[in-house]
């Protein structure tokens, strides 16, 4: 344990001040919310040879990233970049292959059983199907207040009480206590997994593609509530998706991910105005590659010990370097990293495309012509 | 502030119910069954078990009024009294089958790999044998008799609750709002109770109709062998068995129970049809 990790384990459960978030006395330096180094998910996949060991697919490859508190990361990549698993591996959901993860300070995967039970109550998570995150045979009171129950707060008053609460702050009335997820909307069952991930106040949400099973216009709604509550409560968000512009309205700072790396992570208005890896370029240019559709080549040709950048086959900006070393995450200064060798470049060169696409933007008003 | 208590079943209600002619008979036909047995309980027109010699083999008639058997006692006392025996084993039977099967599947699926491995091919051992070749193993351990039947019907039915479990709580366990049950931090057996179990009450009840349905019919089948319920204690099987003899002179008293068993099976198994009729979201919307 960190020595200036805030020892809220301790406090009684129904102690008020455990609900709030811990945060570092004057003087003593910031513990991120969330840090996590160097983490790395691998998976066996079935063996395609009887003498060869199984392939592993390198879901997270060496992630390391930090949140402060109140700041919201994006995370952004196509589909098996491995998005969902860092977000499970900071969940606590799943076991690291190797890394680690902290959040306030306490490495999750080392705590035990208890002791991570109780401090889930400063991480909670958002799941991207409103529709198969709730328990379809419980009231909306039972689901919301689950993880206040599962930290031993089993008083049934006091937990209406907080689950009327959240419910208001979500934008929801403490009359639906007594609903079933099926009586709801998909944007009002979505409040209704906020309000859960709520009401243990934490300090860090992780939101796995909270909108993309929502319809446009009430995708606006949820995103503006989840910024008024991230302003309300100080909270720290994970945001996943692959939709650049929901990333882009709620993140502080966005995280590129390609085949479980990180290739780029910078401001976010720095990355949306001139990206620094052309895998960020290409997304923005064409923002359908990131879409669900795409990615079951992606996720198959693993090839382990691989030469070179990985992202070389499919870049344009491929010199014969590429091929051969592996670019590393570099500053770049203005808090911005970038694996390429390239990256002073591509800003130049994603500079010129950002603008032109604004234009055409401005010009026709439509959707970019590859869809 | 009550919360509209939701049914057991979504989507089930009486009103519907109604509309659902199988259910409906089912229904009936399976009420009838219990009232029947309720009522001899305090009452029934004759002692079952009177042995009235003089008056064996009656035709029915104002006094008795499906005859009597070959000892004079009253047809459709013991048929009424029978349906104690049917229900009382298929109750019990399908008891042990859920009670266990239930554990076994749902500990299999909470557990998953080797465990889950494990307990399953337990219980295709316990399925590749038959609730006859259980019974006749029983019966030559502890003696025939209605509690070996229970048992026999009981062990066959542990493996069928069993897969059913397990496959439906496998497909609860892969649902996000398990993940997001773990991500709050509950564990596997709080899941399981609060989370899979409710999830798949309905397939367990549907199934459950059902297989008391095939307790019943193995209940006769056994008790018919001379494996089963033994005299006095009335049971249809045993008055199937008996009535053989007379077949061609009183075949009345073989026709009694054979109608009350058909009768009671089709009920149960049309119950369980019109359950899961009422079950399946795909029916729901049209009914």
């Amino acid at each position: 344990m960190t020595p200036n990790a805030p020892n809220v384990l301790d406090d009684a459960p129904n102690a008020p001040d455990a609900r709030i978030p811990p945060e570092p006395a004057a003087g003593e330096p910031a513990v991120p919310v969330l840090r996590a180094e160097g983490l790395v998910r691998h998976f066996a996949l079935a063996r395609t040879r009887l003498w060869r060991p199984a392939p592993r697919l390198r879901a997270v490859d060496g992630v390391s990233l930090a949140i402060a508190a109140g700041e919201s990361l994006g995370v952004v990549g196509e589909s098996g970049s491995g998005k969902s698993t860092l977000a499970r591996l900071v969940m606590a959901l799943e076991t690291p292959s190797a890394g680690e993860v902290e959040i306030l300070g306490r490495n999750v995967h080392r705590l035990g059983r208890t002791a991570l039970r109780r401090w889930r109550r400063h991480f909670q998570m958002v799941f991207q199907d409103p529709y198969g995150s709730l328990d379809p045979r419980q009231p909306v009171r039972r689901i919301v207040a689950e993880p206040l129950q599962a930290l031993g707060e089993t008083a049934r008053a006091a937990r209406d009480e907080a689950v009327a609460e959240v419910l208001l702050s979500v934008g929801l009335r403490p009359g639906d206590m007594a609903k079933y997820p099926h009586e709801f909307s998909g944007g009002q069952r979505q409040r209704i997994a906020i309000a859960r991930a709520l009401i243990t106040r934490p300090a860090l949400i992780v939101a796995d593609e909270p909108v993309s099973a929502l319809d446009v216009s009430v995708q606006a709604q949820v995103l503006n509530l989840m910024q008024d509550l991230r302003q309300r409560f100080h909270l720290a968000y994970l945001f996943i998706s692959h939709d650049l512009a929901v990333v882009r309205y709620v993140s502080d700072r966005v995280a590129v991910m390609y085949r479980g790396r990180i290739v780029e992570m910078a401001p976010t208005e720095a990355l949306y105005r001139a990206p620094a890896h052309p895998y960020a370029l290409a997304l923005l240019r064409r923002p359908a590659a990131a879409g669900p559709a795409m990615g079951d080549a992606e996720l198959s040709d693993d090839m382990p010990g691989q030469a070179g950048c990985a992202y070389a086959a499919r870049c344009p900006f491929a010199q014969a370097r590429c091929r051969l070393e592996a670019p590393g995450l570099r500053d770049l200064g203005q808090g911005r990293q970038a694996a390429c060798h390239f990256a002073e470049q591509i800003i130049a060169e994603g500079a010129e495309t950002a603008h032109r696409l604004a234009e055409k933007r401005d010009r026709t008003a439509g959707p970019p012509e590859s869809g | 502030m009550t919360p509209a208590r939701a049914s057991t079943i979504p989507g089930m209600s009486l009103g519907r119910g109604l509309r659902h002619p199988s259910l409906c008979i089912g229904a009936v036909l399976t009420l009838a069954l219990v009232v029947m047995a309720l009522l001899s309980l305090v009452w029934t027109p004759w002692p079952p078990d009177g042995i009235d010699i003089p008056h064996r083999l009656l035709s029915p008639g104002a006094h008795h009024w499906l005859g009597t058997d070959q000892f004079g006692r009253d047809v459709l006392s013991m048929v009424m009294a029978g349906a104690q025996t049917s229900l009382m084993v298929g109750v019990l039977a399908v008891a042990i089958g859920i009670g266990l099967g239930v554990l076994l599947g749902a500990s299999a699926a909470a557990l998953g790999g080797i465990c889950e491995e494990a307990l399953m091919r337990l219980t295709d051992f316990t399925f590749a044998f038959p609730a006859i070749l259980t019974a006749i193993m029983l019966a030559a351990i502890i003696g025939p008799g209605t509690l070996t039947v229970v048992f026999a019907i009981g062990i066959f039915n542990v493996p069928v609750f069993a897969r059913l479990t397990r496959g439906a709580a496998k497909a609860v366990w892969a649902r996000d709002y398990i993940l997001a049950a773990r991500a709050a931090g509950k564990g596997r057996f709080a899941i399981t109770i609060e989370h899979v179990l409710p999830n798949i009450m309905a397939p367990i009840l549907v199934q459950g109709t059902i297989q008391f349905a095939t307790a019943i019919l193995a209940e006769a089948a056994l008790s018919y062998l001379g494996l089963g319920t033994m005299p006095p204690q009335p049971s249809w099987g045993r008055m199937l068995f008996e009535a053989q003899t007379f077949l061609f002179t009183a075949p009345r008293l073989a026709v009694f129970p054979g109608v009350a068993i058909a009768l009671a099976v089709l009920g149960l198994n049309l119950l369980g049809d019109g359950l899961r009729d009422l079950a399946d979201p795909r029916l729901r919307r049209r009914r």
